[in-house]
């Protein structure tokens, strides 16, 4: 059995098609699961096809659109996922490893309320002090205009950071990274502390392993312990929680593109959404799903790498 | 496993009672989220008793009385049309309330048959749940009550429906694998040898011995649901203006916030310490009723 989440070229198609069924069983009023069975066949007929449409909204090619918007959301999604990574990986050995000491009660703190915290929320409230009363931030945006007339960035790759910084526009550069520090934030805060949380139990439960209590005993020094035997092994079952997490921040990206008046996908949908703009809200929803279901197909495949003992993943 | 447990912990029902407040005296956490639950009933419960403004939950517009910071006669100030924020935030937790209980009733109503069969029957019945639940899972959180509730036309009503079909997929998943552990159990394979019917040894034996996990993941939902039907309503999917909702709260003061940090501050705080608090009691509940994951 495939414990896994769907992770096949099938799934892909299947992954696509719920949301046409909703679609189609919203204009029969909602049958909430049988006859799904006889739609799905003939969305997948009309998925073959492979066109999206015309987004209502905009008339213009909902597939160009959403190529357009992309790289935004790619750009902020990667650098938050990222930055999830780099606090929460050590924040959950340093709690793990301070087990009931401040650090630990704070960053168990952290992780609780990560997941209880509405993005929305924390967006604004982080608008409300960083820009509002500090200033220390733009409100929103994904550069300064006037910076981006000034400096026009080369379309290389369609991410600004990487754009300037090949090709040593540092003024959109800057502004690029002030305006992406936020949104950033904001949407990996919910991954973070699903990684935190995570890293922590797993190394709790490493520590305990024979083989770490052993070699402690034999007197090789903590250090050499913890990150050359423990981290390791307490590394796999977080690298596992990033596929939910990327499920989580794609998810948040909705609400704080829109709250950050970003330029990419999670604003479009939602502008869709709010329109009633079915061969927009469709596409983009496809695209939402698609990416999903391969980041976890590259999470499992990962997995795969990492653990050798892990050597027939149907077993 | 499990059964082993459950079976011996037996003894009279008021033994229990007191295992279980022995057990939660020692998780301060979980009284607290006990606690803040408690209080979010009651004040869904008697809000129109405790609020001191009633009528701002419904009719009552003061424009004299617009965008007042927080003071003693409005502790959470007012709102662009002088309602006290207050009050609304008071009122708004029946709303969240409902909504929990119904995403969540929902979910337990069509996840908890769905899951037994698919568990104890297995075979092709279990191939065809399981694939239409994974279909459900294969969306990214909130894009699929997002687009259904969508698809629906924005309203309350809608963004439970919608909450619901993407929720209750998880519980099928839950409840199925439950099933497939206790279904090796030697009680089972000896009521199975005895001859008993089969829907009798799903009731007796392995619906009660699968339920603890679900009554923790639905007490954790009550908060979760909460937070994506505030989201939905965030988004514009979800509540609408004459109700008073958190999530709609905070995206009526998007135009003015900056200026007017209460507006947000208090209707997300509500939001934020009603779903840690049903997370608390999740955790706190695992703790009680899974004694082996204990740490």
């Amino acid at each position: 059995m495939a414990r896994v989440i769907p992770g096949s070229p099938e799934a892909m198609w299947i992954g696509a098609k719920p949301t046409q069924e909703q679609l189609d069983q919203a204009r029969h009023e909602l049958g909430l699961d049988r006859p799904v069975v006889i739609q799905y066949l003939m969305y997948v007929g009309r998925l073959a096809q492979g066109d999206l449409g015309i987004s209502l909204r905009t008339r213009r090619r909902v597939a160009e659109e959403l190529a357009e918007r992309w790289a935004a959301t790619f750009e902020l999604v990667t650098l938050s996922i990222l930055a999830a990574l780099a606090i929460g990986i050590p924040a959950g050995i340093c709690s793990a490893t301070r087990k009931d000491q401040a650090l630990d009660h704070v960053s168990r703190a952290v992780s609780i309320s990560g997941v209880a915290m509405p993005v929305f929320w924390l967006g604004m409230t982080l608008q409300i002090l960083l820009h509002g009363k500090l200033g220390w931030f733009p409100l929103q945006g994904r550069i300064g205009s006037q910076v981006l007339m000034d400096h026009p960035i080369a379309p290389i790759t369609g991410f600004y950071l990487l754009d300037a910084l090949v090709e040593g526009n540092w003024s959109a550069w800057s502004s690029a990274v002030g305006h992406i520090v936020l949104p950033a934030f904001t949407l990996s805060f919910a991954s973070l502390a699903v990684i935190t949380r995570m890293a922590r139990s797993s190394m709790l439960e490493v520590l305990r392993e024979d083989y770490i209590q052993t070699a402690l005993a034999y007197g090789v020094s903590r250090g050499v312990v913890l990150y050359r035997y423990a981290l390791k092994n307490a590394l796999t079952p977080t690298i596992t929680v990033v596929g939910l997490s990327y499920g989580l921040l794609l998810g948040g990206s909705f609400m704080v593109e829109s709250i950050f008046d970003w330029p990419g996908l999670g604003r479009y949908a939602v502008l869709s959404v709010t329109t009633n703009d079915f061969p927009a809200i469709m596409g983009v929803a496809s695209l939402y799903a698609v990416t999903y279901i391969v980041i976890n197909t590259l999470v499992d495949l990962m997995y795969y790498f990492i653990d050798p003992r892990i050597k027939k993943p149907g077993s | 496993m499990g059964a082993e447990i459950t079976g011996t912990a037996g003894g009279g029902r008021w033994e229990r009672v007191r295992y279980i407040w022995h057990l939660s005296r020692r998780n301060p956490l979980f009284l607290i989220g006990m606690g803040v639950v408690g209080l979010l009933v009651a004040s869904a419960l008697f809000a129109p008793y405790i609020t001191p403004y009633p009528e701002d939950a419904t009719y009552g517009i003061h424009f004299a009385d617009k965008l007042q910071p927080p003071t003693w006669r409005h502790p959470f100030g007012t709102d662009a049309l002088g309602r006290d924020q207050f009050t609304r935030v008071v009122f708004g937790s029946r709303l969240s309330i409902q909504i929990g209980l119904a995403v969540v009733g929902l979910s337990l109503v069509f996840g908890i048959p769905l899951g037994l069969v698919a568990g104890f029957w297995g075979g092709w019945i279990d191939e065809v749940i399981m694939r239409v639940s994974d279909m459900f899972l294969a969306f990214p959180s909130l894009l699929l009550p997002m687009t259904i509730a969508a698809a629906l036309g924005a309203s309350v009503a809608n963004a439970m429906l919608a909450l619901a079909v993407s929720w209750f997929p998880w519980y099928v998943r839950l409840i199925r694998a439950q099933v497939l552990t206790v279904r090796e159990e030697l009680y089972v394979e000896a009521a199975l040898s005895m001859g008993v019917r089969r829907w009798v040894i799903l009731k007796r034996h392995i619906l009660p011995n699968t339920i603890a996990p679900v009554i923790i993941q639905a007490s954790m939902d009550m908060g979760y649901t909460i937070l994506a039907a505030a989201s939905l309503s965030f988004i514009g999917v979800g509540a609408q203006p004459p109700s008073v909702e958190w999530g709609l709260m905070i995206t009526t003061a998007r135009a003015y916030f900056l200026d007017y940090w209460w507006t947000v501050t208090f209707p997300g705080l509500a939001i934020f310490i009603s779903v840690l608090a049903f997370n608390l009691v999740g955790d706190g509940l695992r703790d009680i009723l899974d004694p082996r994951i204990r740490d």
